[in-house]
Protein backbone atom coordinates (compact mmCIF):
# COMPACT_ATOMS: atom_id res chain seq x y z
CA UNK A 1 0.00 0.00 0.00
CA UNK A 2 2.88 2.35 0.81
CA UNK A 3 4.33 1.73 -2.65
CA UNK A 4 0.98 2.56 -4.28
CA UNK A 5 0.69 5.77 -2.24
CA UNK A 6 4.29 6.70 -3.08
CA UNK A 7 3.68 5.99 -6.76
CA UNK A 8 0.54 8.17 -6.75
CA UNK A 9 2.46 11.11 -5.26
CA UNK A 10 5.34 10.55 -7.69
CA UNK A 11 2.92 10.30 -10.64
CA UNK A 12 1.23 13.59 -9.76
CA UNK A 13 4.61 15.30 -9.34
CA UNK A 14 5.82 13.94 -12.67
CA UNK A 15 2.69 15.14 -14.46
CA UNK A 16 2.92 18.55 -12.82
CA UNK A 17 6.56 18.92 -13.87
CA UNK A 18 5.72 17.69 -17.38
CA UNK A 19 3.33 20.56 -17.87
CA UNK A 20 5.73 23.13 -16.41
CA UNK A 21 8.14 24.71 -18.90
CA UNK A 22 10.98 25.22 -19.69
CA UNK A 23 11.87 21.87 -21.23
CA UNK A 24 15.28 20.29 -21.76
CA UNK A 25 14.89 19.88 -25.53
CA UNK A 26 18.39 18.47 -26.02
CA UNK A 27 17.76 15.74 -23.44
CA UNK A 28 14.33 14.98 -24.91
CA UNK A 29 15.80 14.59 -28.41
CA UNK A 30 18.65 12.36 -27.25
CA UNK A 31 16.18 10.20 -25.30
CA UNK A 32 13.87 10.08 -28.32
CA UNK A 33 16.76 8.86 -30.44
CA UNK A 34 17.50 6.16 -27.83
CA UNK A 35 13.85 5.16 -27.43
CA UNK A 36 12.72 5.16 -31.05
CA UNK A 37 15.61 5.01 -33.52
CA UNK A 38 17.69 2.53 -31.54
CA UNK A 39 14.65 0.35 -30.75
CA UNK A 40 13.35 0.32 -34.30
CA UNK A 41 15.38 -2.65 -35.69
CA UNK A 42 14.41 -5.10 -32.95
CA UNK A 43 10.76 -4.00 -33.02
CA UNK A 44 10.49 -4.27 -36.80
CA UNK A 45 12.18 -7.67 -36.75
CA UNK A 46 9.76 -9.00 -34.14
CA UNK A 47 6.55 -7.54 -35.58
CA UNK A 48 7.49 -8.92 -39.00
CA UNK A 49 7.60 -12.42 -37.58
CA UNK A 50 4.39 -11.75 -35.64
CA UNK A 51 2.75 -10.87 -39.00
CA UNK A 52 3.97 -14.09 -40.61
CA UNK A 53 2.68 -16.20 -37.72
CA UNK A 54 -0.66 -14.36 -37.73
CA UNK A 55 -1.23 -15.03 -41.43
CA UNK A 56 -0.10 -18.66 -41.30
CA UNK A 57 -2.12 -19.51 -38.20
CA UNK A 58 -5.26 -17.69 -39.37
CA UNK A 59 -5.12 -19.42 -42.72
CA UNK A 60 -4.53 -22.85 -41.19
CA UNK A 61 -7.44 -22.60 -38.75
CA UNK A 62 -9.88 -21.00 -41.19
CA UNK A 63 -9.22 -23.71 -43.71
CA UNK A 64 -9.73 -26.29 -40.97
CA UNK A 65 -13.02 -24.84 -39.72
CA UNK A 66 -14.70 -23.20 -42.72
CA UNK A 67 -12.61 -24.73 -45.54
CA UNK A 68 -11.88 -21.23 -46.84
CA UNK A 69 -9.26 -18.60 -45.94
CA UNK A 70 -10.76 -15.66 -47.84
CA UNK A 71 -11.21 -13.69 -44.64
CA UNK A 72 -7.55 -14.04 -43.61
CA UNK A 73 -6.41 -10.55 -44.81
CA UNK A 74 -9.22 -8.86 -42.90
CA UNK A 75 -8.78 -10.83 -39.70
CA UNK A 76 -5.02 -10.46 -39.79
CA UNK A 77 -5.24 -6.70 -40.31
CA UNK A 78 -7.79 -6.44 -37.51
CA UNK A 79 -5.58 -8.38 -35.13
CA UNK A 80 -2.47 -6.45 -36.11
CA UNK A 81 -3.96 -2.95 -35.89
CA UNK A 82 -6.04 -3.47 -32.79
CA UNK A 83 -3.59 -5.53 -30.72
CA UNK A 84 -0.34 -6.91 -32.06
CA UNK A 85 1.38 -3.82 -33.47
CA UNK A 86 1.01 -1.63 -30.39
CA UNK A 87 1.30 -4.31 -27.71
CA UNK A 88 4.32 -6.15 -29.12
CA UNK A 89 6.12 -2.83 -29.68
CA UNK A 90 5.34 -1.70 -26.13
CA UNK A 91 6.46 -4.96 -24.53
CA UNK A 92 9.71 -4.89 -26.51
CA UNK A 93 10.18 -1.26 -25.53
CA UNK A 94 9.66 -2.23 -21.89
CA UNK A 95 12.36 -4.87 -22.00
CA UNK A 96 14.79 -2.65 -23.85
CA UNK A 97 14.13 0.90 -22.66
CA UNK A 98 12.34 0.26 -19.35
CA UNK A 99 15.01 -2.11 -18.06
CA UNK A 100 17.72 0.33 -19.12
CA UNK A 101 16.04 3.27 -17.40
CA UNK A 102 15.49 1.39 -14.15
CA UNK A 103 19.13 0.25 -14.12
CA UNK A 104 20.39 3.76 -14.98
CA UNK A 105 18.32 5.58 -12.36
CA UNK A 106 18.87 2.76 -9.85
CA UNK A 107 22.64 2.91 -10.15
CA UNK A 108 22.46 6.72 -9.89
CA UNK A 109 20.48 6.23 -6.67
CA UNK A 110 22.93 3.78 -5.08
CA UNK A 111 25.99 5.82 -6.07
CA UNK A 112 24.39 8.96 -4.55
CA UNK A 113 24.21 10.76 -7.91
CA UNK A 114 20.54 11.52 -7.23
CA UNK A 115 21.52 13.11 -3.90
CA UNK A 116 24.22 15.06 -5.75
CA UNK A 117 21.54 16.43 -8.11
CA UNK A 118 19.41 17.47 -5.13
CA UNK A 119 22.42 19.19 -3.55
CA UNK A 120 22.78 21.20 -6.75
CA UNK A 121 19.16 22.31 -6.44
CA UNK A 122 18.11 20.11 -9.37
CA UNK A 123 14.84 18.23 -9.03
CA UNK A 124 15.58 14.61 -10.08
CA UNK A 125 12.01 14.13 -11.34
CA UNK A 126 12.26 17.18 -13.55
CA UNK A 127 15.80 16.35 -14.68
CA UNK A 128 15.48 12.60 -15.23
CA UNK A 129 11.81 11.65 -15.57
CA UNK A 130 10.29 14.47 -17.63
CA UNK A 131 12.60 14.22 -20.70
CA UNK A 132 12.26 10.41 -20.72
CA UNK A 133 8.49 10.61 -20.24
CA UNK A 134 8.02 12.99 -23.17
CA UNK A 135 10.47 11.05 -25.35
CA UNK A 136 8.73 7.74 -24.62
CA UNK A 137 5.28 9.18 -25.43
CA UNK A 138 6.55 10.44 -28.79
CA UNK A 139 8.61 7.27 -29.32
CA UNK A 140 5.68 5.00 -28.45
CA UNK A 141 3.49 6.89 -30.92
CA UNK A 142 6.04 6.73 -33.75
CA UNK A 143 7.06 3.12 -33.12
CA UNK A 144 3.46 1.97 -32.97
CA UNK A 145 2.71 3.73 -36.27
CA UNK A 146 5.76 2.29 -38.04
CA UNK A 147 5.39 -1.17 -36.48
CA UNK A 148 1.74 -1.42 -37.57
CA UNK A 149 2.52 -0.36 -41.12
CA UNK A 150 5.48 -2.74 -41.41
CA UNK A 151 3.47 -5.53 -39.82
CA UNK A 152 0.65 -5.03 -42.35
CA UNK A 153 3.16 -4.94 -45.20
CA UNK A 154 4.70 -8.23 -44.05
CA UNK A 155 1.26 -9.76 -43.70
CA UNK A 156 0.48 -8.68 -47.25
CA UNK A 157 3.77 -10.10 -48.51
CA UNK A 158 3.24 -13.46 -46.81
CA UNK A 159 -0.33 -13.58 -48.04
CA UNK A 160 0.92 -13.18 -51.58
CA UNK A 161 3.82 -15.60 -51.31
CA UNK A 162 2.20 -18.41 -49.35
CA UNK A 163 -1.57 -17.98 -49.82
CA UNK A 164 -1.63 -16.48 -53.30
CA UNK A 165 -3.53 -13.27 -52.49
CA UNK A 166 -2.45 -10.33 -54.65
CA UNK A 167 -1.70 -7.04 -52.84
CA UNK A 168 -4.92 -5.65 -54.27
CA UNK A 169 -6.96 -8.58 -52.95
CA UNK A 170 -5.28 -8.29 -49.56
CA UNK A 171 -6.05 -4.54 -49.33
CA UNK A 172 -9.65 -5.06 -50.42
CA UNK A 173 -10.09 -7.81 -47.81
CA UNK A 174 -8.43 -5.62 -45.23
CA UNK A 175 -10.62 -2.58 -45.95
CA UNK A 176 -13.73 -4.64 -45.17
CA UNK A 177 -12.55 -5.05 -41.57
CA UNK A 178 -10.43 -2.03 -40.65
CA UNK A 179 -10.12 1.63 -41.54
CA UNK A 180 -7.92 4.63 -40.79
CA UNK A 181 -9.48 5.05 -37.36
CA UNK A 182 -7.90 1.73 -36.26
CA UNK A 183 -4.45 3.08 -37.08
CA UNK A 184 -5.19 6.24 -35.05
CA UNK A 185 -6.30 4.14 -32.07
CA UNK A 186 -3.18 1.96 -32.42
CA UNK A 187 -0.92 5.01 -32.21
CA UNK A 188 -2.86 6.34 -29.20
CA UNK A 189 -2.26 2.97 -27.54
CA UNK A 190 1.42 3.18 -28.46
CA UNK A 191 1.78 6.65 -26.93
CA UNK A 192 -0.06 5.58 -23.75
CA UNK A 193 2.05 2.46 -23.33
CA UNK A 194 5.13 4.57 -23.99
CA UNK A 195 4.13 6.92 -21.15
CA UNK A 196 3.88 4.03 -18.69
CA UNK A 197 7.40 2.72 -19.27
CA UNK A 198 9.55 5.64 -18.00
CA UNK A 199 7.16 6.44 -15.15
CA UNK A 200 7.30 2.90 -13.76
CA UNK A 201 11.00 2.36 -14.53
CA UNK A 202 12.20 5.60 -12.94
CA UNK A 203 9.96 4.98 -9.92
CA UNK A 204 11.65 1.64 -9.26
CA UNK A 205 15.03 3.23 -9.98
CA UNK A 206 14.44 5.91 -7.32
CA UNK A 207 13.44 3.23 -4.78
CA UNK A 208 16.46 1.07 -5.60
CA UNK A 209 18.22 -0.51 -2.60
CA UNK A 210 22.01 -0.48 -2.56
CA UNK A 211 24.15 -3.14 -4.22
CA UNK A 212 24.08 -5.05 -7.48
CA UNK A 213 21.14 -7.10 -6.18
CA UNK A 214 19.16 -3.93 -5.53
CA UNK A 215 19.70 -2.64 -9.07
CA UNK A 216 18.80 -6.08 -10.47
CA UNK A 217 15.61 -6.20 -8.42
CA UNK A 218 14.62 -2.66 -9.46
CA UNK A 219 15.14 -3.62 -13.11
CA UNK A 220 13.13 -6.85 -12.81
CA UNK A 221 10.30 -5.15 -10.94
CA UNK A 222 10.13 -2.32 -13.44
CA UNK A 223 9.86 -4.71 -16.41
CA UNK A 224 7.24 -6.89 -14.70
CA UNK A 225 5.09 -3.99 -13.47
CA UNK A 226 5.37 -2.11 -16.79
CA UNK A 227 4.36 -5.24 -18.74
CA UNK A 228 1.38 -5.91 -16.48
CA UNK A 229 0.36 -2.23 -16.65
CA UNK A 230 0.53 -2.33 -20.46
CA UNK A 231 -1.66 -5.45 -20.64
CA UNK A 232 -4.23 -3.92 -18.24
CA UNK A 233 -4.17 -0.57 -20.07
CA UNK A 234 -4.61 -2.41 -23.35
CA UNK A 235 -7.83 -3.89 -21.98
CA UNK A 236 -9.03 -0.48 -20.74
CA UNK A 237 -8.24 1.30 -24.02
CA UNK A 238 -9.72 -1.50 -26.13
CA UNK A 239 -12.92 -1.24 -24.08
CA UNK A 240 -13.03 2.55 -24.53
CA UNK A 241 -12.27 2.38 -28.27
CA UNK A 242 -14.94 -0.31 -28.77
CA UNK A 243 -17.54 2.44 -28.24
CA UNK A 244 -16.28 4.23 -31.35
CA UNK A 245 -16.49 1.35 -33.83
CA UNK B 1 26.45 30.83 14.24
CA UNK B 2 26.04 29.66 10.64
CA UNK B 3 24.71 26.13 11.07
CA UNK B 4 22.91 24.41 13.92
CA UNK B 5 21.04 21.29 14.90
CA UNK B 6 18.42 22.02 17.55
CA UNK B 7 16.92 19.09 19.47
CA UNK B 8 17.17 16.94 16.35
CA UNK B 9 15.85 13.40 16.49
CA UNK B 10 15.98 10.96 13.59
CA UNK B 11 15.67 7.20 13.26
CA UNK B 12 15.27 4.53 10.59
CA UNK B 13 13.02 1.89 12.09
CA UNK B 14 15.02 0.50 15.02
CA UNK B 15 14.54 3.43 17.39
CA UNK B 16 16.17 6.84 17.07
CA UNK B 17 19.70 7.04 15.68
CA UNK B 18 20.11 10.58 16.99
CA UNK B 19 18.20 11.66 20.10
CA UNK B 20 17.50 15.39 20.59
CA UNK B 21 21.01 16.37 19.58
CA UNK B 22 22.31 19.93 19.44
CA UNK B 23 25.29 21.34 17.58
CA UNK B 24 26.31 24.85 16.60
CA UNK B 25 28.86 25.61 13.89
CA UNK B 26 30.34 29.11 13.58
CA UNK B 27 31.11 30.84 10.30
CA UNK B 28 34.52 29.78 8.96
CA UNK B 29 34.84 26.96 11.48
CA UNK B 30 35.99 23.44 10.61
CA UNK B 31 34.16 20.67 12.42
CA UNK B 32 35.16 17.01 12.10
CA UNK B 33 32.70 14.27 12.99
CA UNK B 34 34.17 11.02 14.26
CA UNK B 35 32.60 7.90 15.72
CA UNK B 36 31.90 4.20 15.18
CA UNK B 37 30.46 3.21 11.80
CA UNK B 38 26.71 3.22 11.35
CA UNK B 39 25.94 5.50 14.29
CA UNK B 40 24.98 8.62 12.36
CA UNK B 41 27.95 10.68 11.14
CA UNK B 42 26.77 10.72 7.52
CA UNK B 43 23.21 11.26 8.77
CA UNK B 44 24.34 14.52 10.45
CA UNK B 45 25.85 15.69 7.13
CA UNK B 46 22.74 14.72 5.19
CA UNK B 47 20.54 16.56 7.71
CA UNK B 48 22.54 19.74 7.11
CA UNK B 49 22.40 19.12 3.35
CA UNK B 50 18.60 18.83 3.43
CA UNK B 51 18.79 15.29 2.05
CA UNK B 52 17.14 13.88 5.19
CA UNK B 53 14.30 15.36 7.19
CA UNK B 54 14.48 14.99 10.97
CA UNK B 55 11.66 13.28 12.88
CA UNK B 56 11.86 16.15 15.36
CA UNK B 57 13.83 19.36 15.95
CA UNK B 58 15.19 22.00 13.61
CA UNK B 59 18.01 22.32 11.09
CA UNK B 60 19.15 25.94 11.16
CA UNK B 61 21.13 27.38 8.28
CA UNK B 62 22.08 31.04 8.48
CA UNK B 63 19.44 31.59 11.12
CA UNK B 64 16.60 30.02 9.13
CA UNK B 65 14.79 26.76 9.87
CA UNK B 66 15.46 24.75 6.70
CA UNK B 67 12.27 22.68 6.77
CA UNK B 68 10.02 25.63 7.56
CA UNK B 69 10.99 27.26 4.27
CA UNK B 70 9.23 26.95 0.92
CA UNK B 71 10.88 24.62 -1.62
CA UNK B 72 12.38 27.48 -3.68
CA UNK B 73 13.82 29.15 -0.57
CA UNK B 74 15.25 25.81 0.55
CA UNK B 75 16.94 25.39 -2.84
CA UNK B 76 18.42 28.90 -2.63
CA UNK B 77 19.78 28.17 0.84
CA UNK B 78 21.15 24.75 -0.11
CA UNK B 79 22.96 26.25 -3.12
CA UNK B 80 25.22 27.89 -0.55
CA UNK B 81 26.44 24.39 0.28
CA UNK B 82 28.64 21.93 -1.53
CA UNK B 83 29.08 18.30 -0.63
CA UNK B 84 31.63 15.61 -1.29
CA UNK B 85 29.77 12.32 -1.05
CA UNK B 86 31.14 9.13 0.50
CA UNK B 87 31.06 7.38 -2.90
CA UNK B 88 31.94 10.64 -4.68
CA UNK B 89 28.60 10.61 -6.61
CA UNK B 90 30.32 11.67 -9.81
CA UNK B 91 28.15 11.74 -12.91
CA UNK B 92 29.62 8.78 -14.76
CA UNK B 93 28.20 9.77 -18.14
CA UNK B 94 30.07 13.11 -18.01
CA UNK B 95 33.79 13.74 -18.41
CA UNK B 96 35.93 15.08 -15.57
CA UNK B 97 35.63 18.60 -16.98
CA UNK B 98 31.90 18.32 -17.55
CA UNK B 99 31.34 17.08 -13.98
CA UNK B 100 32.63 20.45 -12.77
CA UNK B 101 30.91 22.37 -15.57
CA UNK B 102 27.53 20.72 -14.86
CA UNK B 103 26.53 22.79 -11.79
CA UNK B 104 27.85 25.94 -13.48
CA UNK B 105 25.74 25.27 -16.58
CA UNK B 106 22.67 24.44 -14.52
CA UNK B 107 22.81 27.10 -11.85
CA UNK B 108 24.66 30.14 -13.22
CA UNK B 109 24.27 32.50 -16.15
CA UNK B 110 27.94 32.24 -17.11
CA UNK B 111 28.85 31.92 -20.78
CA UNK B 112 30.42 28.66 -21.97
CA UNK B 113 33.79 30.41 -22.19
CA UNK B 114 33.56 31.61 -18.58
CA UNK B 115 32.46 28.13 -17.49
CA UNK B 116 35.47 26.55 -19.20
CA UNK B 117 37.76 29.09 -17.49
CA UNK B 118 36.28 28.18 -14.09
CA UNK B 119 36.58 24.46 -14.87
CA UNK B 120 40.24 25.04 -15.75
CA UNK B 121 40.83 26.90 -12.47
CA UNK B 122 39.29 24.13 -10.34
CA UNK B 123 41.07 21.36 -12.27
CA UNK B 124 44.38 23.17 -11.67
CA UNK B 125 43.52 23.63 -7.98
CA UNK B 126 42.91 19.90 -7.45
CA UNK B 127 45.69 18.77 -9.81
CA UNK B 128 43.48 17.20 -12.47
CA UNK B 129 44.14 19.49 -15.43
CA UNK B 130 45.58 16.57 -17.41
CA UNK B 131 42.42 14.45 -16.90
CA UNK B 132 39.88 16.96 -18.20
CA UNK B 133 38.54 14.77 -21.03
CA UNK B 134 38.62 11.45 -19.17
CA UNK B 135 35.56 9.83 -17.63
CA UNK B 136 35.32 9.23 -13.85
CA UNK B 137 35.81 5.47 -14.19
CA UNK B 138 39.08 6.10 -16.06
CA UNK B 139 40.76 7.85 -13.13
CA UNK B 140 42.03 6.55 -9.75
CA UNK B 141 40.14 6.65 -6.44
CA UNK B 142 42.25 9.57 -5.18
CA UNK B 143 41.62 11.51 -8.38
CA UNK B 144 37.89 10.80 -8.08
CA UNK B 145 37.94 12.26 -4.56
CA UNK B 146 39.71 15.36 -5.83
CA UNK B 147 37.19 15.66 -8.66
CA UNK B 148 34.35 15.32 -6.15
CA UNK B 149 35.88 18.13 -4.11
CA UNK B 150 36.26 20.32 -7.20
CA UNK B 151 32.62 19.76 -8.17
CA UNK B 152 31.47 20.47 -4.60
CA UNK B 153 33.29 23.81 -4.77
CA UNK B 154 32.22 24.74 -8.31
CA UNK B 155 29.45 27.08 -7.18
CA UNK B 156 31.77 28.68 -4.57
CA UNK B 157 29.68 27.49 -1.60
CA UNK B 158 30.05 29.12 1.80
CA UNK B 159 29.58 25.76 3.53
CA UNK B 160 31.27 22.54 2.39
CA UNK B 161 30.39 19.08 3.68
CA UNK B 162 32.96 16.30 3.22
CA UNK B 163 31.76 12.75 3.78
CA UNK B 164 34.81 10.58 4.46
CA UNK B 165 37.13 12.41 2.06
CA UNK B 166 40.07 10.08 2.70
CA UNK B 167 38.24 6.73 2.83
CA UNK B 168 40.07 3.96 1.03
CA UNK B 169 43.08 6.11 0.15
CA UNK B 170 46.73 5.44 0.97
CA UNK B 171 48.28 7.64 3.73
CA UNK B 172 50.13 9.91 1.28
CA UNK B 173 47.06 10.52 -0.89
CA UNK B 174 44.99 11.03 2.29
CA UNK B 175 47.44 13.69 3.41
CA UNK B 176 47.29 15.38 0.01
CA UNK B 177 43.47 15.42 0.11
CA UNK B 178 43.47 16.88 3.63
CA UNK B 179 46.01 19.53 2.57
CA UNK B 180 43.80 20.32 -0.41
CA UNK B 181 40.73 20.71 1.82
CA UNK B 182 42.63 23.07 4.13
CA UNK B 183 44.00 25.07 1.19
CA UNK B 184 40.57 25.42 -0.42
CA UNK B 185 39.02 26.34 2.92
CA UNK B 186 41.49 29.20 3.31
CA UNK B 187 41.10 30.22 -0.33
CA UNK B 188 37.28 30.30 -0.24
CA UNK B 189 36.91 31.19 3.47
CA UNK B 190 34.29 28.47 3.81
CA UNK B 191 32.81 26.69 6.79
CA UNK B 192 33.49 22.94 6.62
CA UNK B 193 32.05 19.86 8.27
CA UNK B 194 33.93 16.65 7.57
CA UNK B 195 33.37 13.04 8.49
CA UNK B 196 36.39 10.86 9.00
CA UNK B 197 37.65 8.09 11.23
CA UNK B 198 41.25 8.73 10.26
CA UNK B 199 42.35 10.45 13.49
CA UNK B 200 45.52 11.96 11.98
CA UNK B 201 43.40 13.69 9.33
CA UNK B 202 40.75 14.61 11.92
CA UNK B 203 43.38 16.42 14.02
CA UNK B 204 44.78 18.07 10.89
CA UNK B 205 41.41 19.36 9.66
CA UNK B 206 39.47 20.17 12.82
CA UNK B 207 38.97 23.33 14.82
CA UNK B 208 36.62 21.19 16.88
CA UNK B 209 36.02 17.44 16.88
CA UNK B 210 32.56 16.04 17.54
CA UNK B 211 32.00 12.38 18.31
CA UNK B 212 28.73 10.77 17.20
CA UNK B 213 27.89 7.84 19.49
CA UNK B 214 24.87 6.31 21.25
CA UNK B 215 22.54 8.85 19.66
CA UNK B 216 24.52 11.76 21.14
CA UNK B 217 26.94 14.35 19.81
CA UNK B 218 29.92 14.76 22.14
CA UNK B 219 31.88 17.93 21.38
CA UNK B 220 35.42 16.95 22.32
CA UNK B 221 37.20 20.14 21.23
CA UNK B 222 40.51 20.52 19.42
CA UNK B 223 43.28 17.91 19.21
CA UNK B 224 44.68 18.59 22.71
CA UNK B 225 41.22 18.67 24.32
CA UNK B 226 40.13 15.53 22.49
CA UNK B 227 43.22 13.60 23.58
CA UNK B 228 42.57 14.66 27.18
CA UNK B 229 38.80 14.03 27.05
CA UNK B 230 37.38 12.30 30.12
CA UNK B 231 34.57 10.32 28.42
CA UNK B 232 35.78 6.68 28.22
CA UNK B 233 34.01 6.23 24.85
CA UNK B 234 36.03 9.06 23.32
CA UNK B 235 39.23 7.75 24.83
CA UNK B 236 38.59 4.20 23.58
CA UNK B 237 37.69 5.39 20.09
CA UNK B 238 40.64 7.70 19.48
CA UNK B 239 43.12 5.14 20.82
CA UNK B 240 41.44 2.23 19.04
CA UNK B 241 41.23 0.10 22.19
CA UNK B 242 39.50 -3.26 21.75
CA UNK B 243 37.95 -3.24 25.22
CA UNK B 244 35.79 -0.51 26.71
CA UNK B 245 32.27 0.91 26.72
CA UNK B 246 32.08 1.17 22.92
CA UNK B 247 32.78 -2.54 22.45
CA UNK B 248 30.04 -3.37 24.94
CA UNK B 249 27.47 -1.02 23.40
CA UNK B 250 28.25 -2.14 19.82
CA UNK B 251 27.95 -5.83 20.69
Amino acid sequence: MTAVADFSVYLLRSLKETFTPPYRYKDIMSQLEFVSWQSLPVILFCVSFAAIVTIMESSFHMKLVVQNDALVPGFAALLILRELGAVISALLLTSRVGAGLAAEVGSMQVTEQIDALRMLGIDPVRFLVVPRFLACIAGGFLLSLIANLVCLYCAMLVSELSLGYSPGAFLTGMRAFVDFQDLIFATIKGATFGAVIPLVSCFFGFRCKSGAEGVGLATTNSVVVSSVAIIVLDFVLTYIFSHFY
Amino acid sequence: MQLALRDVTIGFGDGPLLKKVNLEVRQGESIVLIGPSGLGKTVVLKLFAGLLKPDGGQIIIEGRDLHALKFREQVQLLLKMGMLFQKNALFDSLTVGDNIAFPLREKTLLTEGEIQDKVGYFLEAVGLAHARTLFPDEISGGMQKRLGIARALALSPQIVLYDDPTAGLDPITSRKIADLILFLRQEHKSTTISVTNDMARAYQLADRIVMVVDGELIVTGNKRETLAHKDPRVSQFIHGDLTGPLTESLT
